[in-house]
């Protein structure tokens, strides 16, 4: 799942991960309220299923990444989510917030879509081929 | 001998002169008359009469045995009634008076001669002793001859001497002390006679003063000549008296001021006038005068002038003297302010204050400064700042004297500059904010253009023609060239957004690390790098100073015409405030107009197409350097090099 609230964003990761058949399934929204109704399965989002892993921006309208990531956290059915930040951001200091807020991963925005491409692959390969992850409720 | 002695001596020798000449008509005139009783009234008797009655001064005869046989009234006067003298001898009354005729005066009846006793003393009837002089002549009668005393009481004379001497002295004493001078002008013969003290006064050598009136008025200063001849005229005029002041100038060309007062003498008889007077060297005195009207004259001025209110009061508080500033600030005009007191201007509020200041002026003599309000004649309030101390007036009155400065503009000042000092403060965070967030929000849209000519370069390569594609391209170096624009700028607003991190950095080390990052330009540059000391360990932030010498050596690698293969050396030098870093390379140079520019934001001297680069990279590495309190500069010639050199404090001051 991703959370993005630029829709050029979710165009080209979506061309991206087509292009190179990368997470088929990928669902967005554009949010931090609509993220935390889709994973908690809230409102319109209840007969949703659970992501496997969530790419949060950092900057997002009504709840940022960190308020997001800080309430999957706390929820005890999906604290074990894994959550990738991705943000045009390396402010250390929002690094070392969303760490402690125990993010899986934090990372800096490819540039362009060849780099996007690398990022996204080594994120596939990981989390959903190598990282043995919970499994689903 | 003092002047005025030697003038009194002469005054003597002149009256002692008449005197003889007196008692030599005298005799003339008793000679005359036994001549002519012995012609028409038969021959004289050994008891003849003398002439003496009418003479000017006591006169007796005594025979040549010495016994008194005629004398005047004068004489009796002086010795005593005819009934008691007569007939005595002389020298019971004047002892030791030699009245033998002396040798060699002839004993013919013309042989008349006069001869002056000195120093002798007369015993009156009552046993007074008067100091005397005597004249004796010698007149022959048929059978001998009679001698006429004539006496000079000199006892008055002594006394005159005496306090004339005294006068003198203290005359002398007062000339010597005062610079006076005394001058006697016989106007009618015009001589001009000066005692030494006028010549000291002006300063002229005695031989050549001419002793003429004018002699004097050449000396007079020339705005004072006209008025001081005037004045002497008005004198000789009858008017008033000459009393005047006027300058002059000396022979050795110094002003003096002269205050000169004089009497006019006519004498009657002769139908002469004099001018007898005094010359008084007040030069001190008014140099002193006029030094302390230009300082009072300074002082009203000031006390008018100044830029600070000032004030006198009765220590009751009333007001005796204000300037134009205390007037200006109160309101009041200075009529107004001398109906009223401090105590008026002040609020009531202010009271317990007053009081503290009012002991301390009591216990110290001053008070302040303190600050305090005003209450201006329209009612509003205005801040001051006091400051006094006690100065006795003239008549021995206490005075509060008060420098008064009005705070209002101050304030005022003082509230603006900190209002500006405060936005220009978050003006200032709002600055290095907004080119943090304006660099990293112009990177999100930068982003999605860069990925949409991607998506279109891999959606559409093949459907366009060349020229579009080419299109592409160029604005996908468009874009790559502003992704390191805003990186850069990022970094400069980074610099002293985060402040110093300050560790001991060993600059050898940091320099290996750089040249290690650098590694690919190098390979690719062939470039030679010598390090020819050893650099120091030195107090700086470690991530800062690597961005520094990754600068200016990747510069020093870039700035090269093609082909040359850049040589550069980084030396070390060591003062004892200091260290020196200097990086040389063989470089194109810079040219010495764009010496001021080089380390300017967004600087660049060449063209993309020649040099890549944001012209971002020297003024990070000056502010770098600023922060650690050192300073850099450069030499450089065109097409020869250019050489950075980097000074470092060993004891910085971070800001």
């Amino acid at each position: 799942m991703l959370v993005e609230d630029s829709y050029d964003d979710i165009v080209i990761m979506k061309y991206v991960l087509k292009k190179y058949q990368m997470f088929d399934d990928l669902s967005a929204v554009r949010d931090g309220e609509q993220a935390v109704d889709y994973i908690f399965k809230r409102e319109q989002f209840a007969s949703v299923q659970t992501p496997d892993i969530v790419l949060l921006d950092f900057n997002l309208p009504k709840k940022n990444g960190l308020e997001v990531l800080k309430e999957v956290r706390g929820h005890e059915d999906y604290s074990h989510l894994p959550i990738i930040i991705l943000s045009t951001s390396s402010s250390p200091l929002d690094i070392f917030d969303s760490y402690n807020a125990h993010v899986n991963c934090f990372i800096t925005k490819p540039v362009d879509v060849t780099s996007l491409y690398d990022t996204m692959m080594s994120v596939k390969k990981f989390w959903l081929n190598i990282a043995q992850l919970p499994s689903k409720k | 001998m003092r002047a005025e002695e030697q003038n009194v001596r002469q005054l003597e020798r002149t009256v002692a002169h008449y005197q003889a000449r007196i008692a030599d008509l005298e005799t003339k005139l008793n000679e005359y008359e036994s001549k002519r009783s012995s012609t028409k009234e038969g021959p004289i008797t050994a008891q003849k009469s003398y002439q003496i009655e009418y003479a000017f001064y006591p006169r007796a005869v005594i025979s040549v045995t010495g016994e008194i046989l005629q004398a005047n009234k004068r004489f009796q006067s002086l010795i005593g009634s005819i009934n008691q003298i007569i007939g005595k001898p002389i020298d019971l009354f004047i002892p030791n008076l030699s009245y033998q005729r002396p040798k060699g005066l002839g004993q013919e009846s013309d042989s008349v001669k006069f001869h002056k006793h000195t120093g002798l003393t007369a015993r009156t009837i009552d046993n007074v002793h008067l100091p005397i002089e005597a004249g004796l002549t010698f007149i022959s009668t048929k059978t001998d001859y009679d001698i006429v005393v004539t006496v000079l009481n000199i006892s008055n004379r002594i006394e005159i001497e005496k306090s004339l001497r005294q006068t003198i002295e203290r005359l002398d004493l007062s000339l010597s002390l005062g610079n006076i001078g005394v001058w006697d002008w016989d106007v009618t013969n015009n001589v001009l006679l000066w005692d030494d003290s006028m010549y000291d006064l002006y300063g002229i050598d005695k031989a050549k003063f001419s002793q003429a009136f004018d002699a004097w008025t050449v000396t007079i200063h020339p705005d004072d000549k006209e008025a001081a001849e005037a004045a002497v005229q008005t004198a000789l005029d009858g008017g008033p008296a000459f009393n005047h002041e006027f300058r002059i100038i000396t022979g050795s060309g110094n002003v003096k001021h002269i205050h000169a007062r004089a009497n006019v003498v006519i004498d009657k008889a002769s139908k002469t006038s004099r001018m007898v007077g005094v010359n008084h060297d007040i030069t001190k005195e008014k140099v002193a005068y006029s030094r302390l009207l230009y300082s009072e004259r300074q002082l009203e001025a000031f006390f008018d002038l100044a830029p600070i209110g000032l004030a006198r009061n009765h220590m009751d508080g009333k007001f005796i003297d204000t300037n134009s500033e205390f007037e200006r600030f109160t309101g009041y005009t200075t009529d107004e302010l001398n109906e009223l007191s401090y105590w008026d201007l002040t609020p009531i509020e202010y009271e317990e204050q007053e009081t503290i200041q009012l002991q301390s002026l009591d216990k110290t003599g001053k008070y302040g400064p303190y600050k305090k309000e005003y209450i201006h004649k329209s009612g509003h309030r205005y801040p001051v700042l006091l400051h006094g101390q006690i100065i006795q007036s003239l008549d021995g009155e206490d005075n509060i004297w008060s420098t008064v400065l009005d705070l209002t503009e101050i304030d005022n000042t003082n509230k603006k500059l900190s209002r500006s000092l405060e936005q220009l403060t978050q003006t200032n965070d709002e600055l290095k904010r907004f080119a943090y967030v304006a660099s990293h929000d112009l990177q999100e849209p930068l982003r999605v253009i860069t990925s949409y000519l991607q998506l279109l370069m891999m959606n559409s390569k093949d459907a366009l023609d060349d020229q579009s594609n080419e299109y592409i391209t160029r604005a996908q170096e468009a874009s790559t060239r502003m992704r390191s624009l805003i990186v850069d700028l990022l970094s400069f607003s980074r610099v002293d957004d985060k402040g110093l991190v300050l560790s001991n950095v060993d600059l050898n080390q940091l320099l290996s690390s750089v040249v290690e990052d650098l590694s690919i330009v190098i390979q690719q540059t062939k470039a030679e790098l010598h390090i020819t000391e050893e650099l120091p360990i030195i107090q700086a932030d470690a991530g800062q100073l690597q961005s520094v010498f990754l600068n200016i050596l990747s510069n020093a690698m870039k700035f090269q015409s093609a082909d040359n293969k850049p040589i550069i050396t980084v030396s070390h030098t060591e003062s004892k405030s200091g260290h020196e870093i200097s990086i040389s390379d063989n470089g194109i140079g810079i040219d010495e107009k764009y010496h001021d520019r080089i380390f300017d934001i967004f600087q660049r001297l060449h063209t993309r197409d020649e040099y890549s680069g944001t012209g971002i990279g020297l003024s990070i590495v000056k502010k770098v350097i600023n922060m650690h309190g050192g300073s850099i500069r450069f030499v450089s010639e065109l097409n020869q090099g250019t050489t950075f050199i980097i000074t470092l404090p060993k004891n910085p001051a971070f800001d």
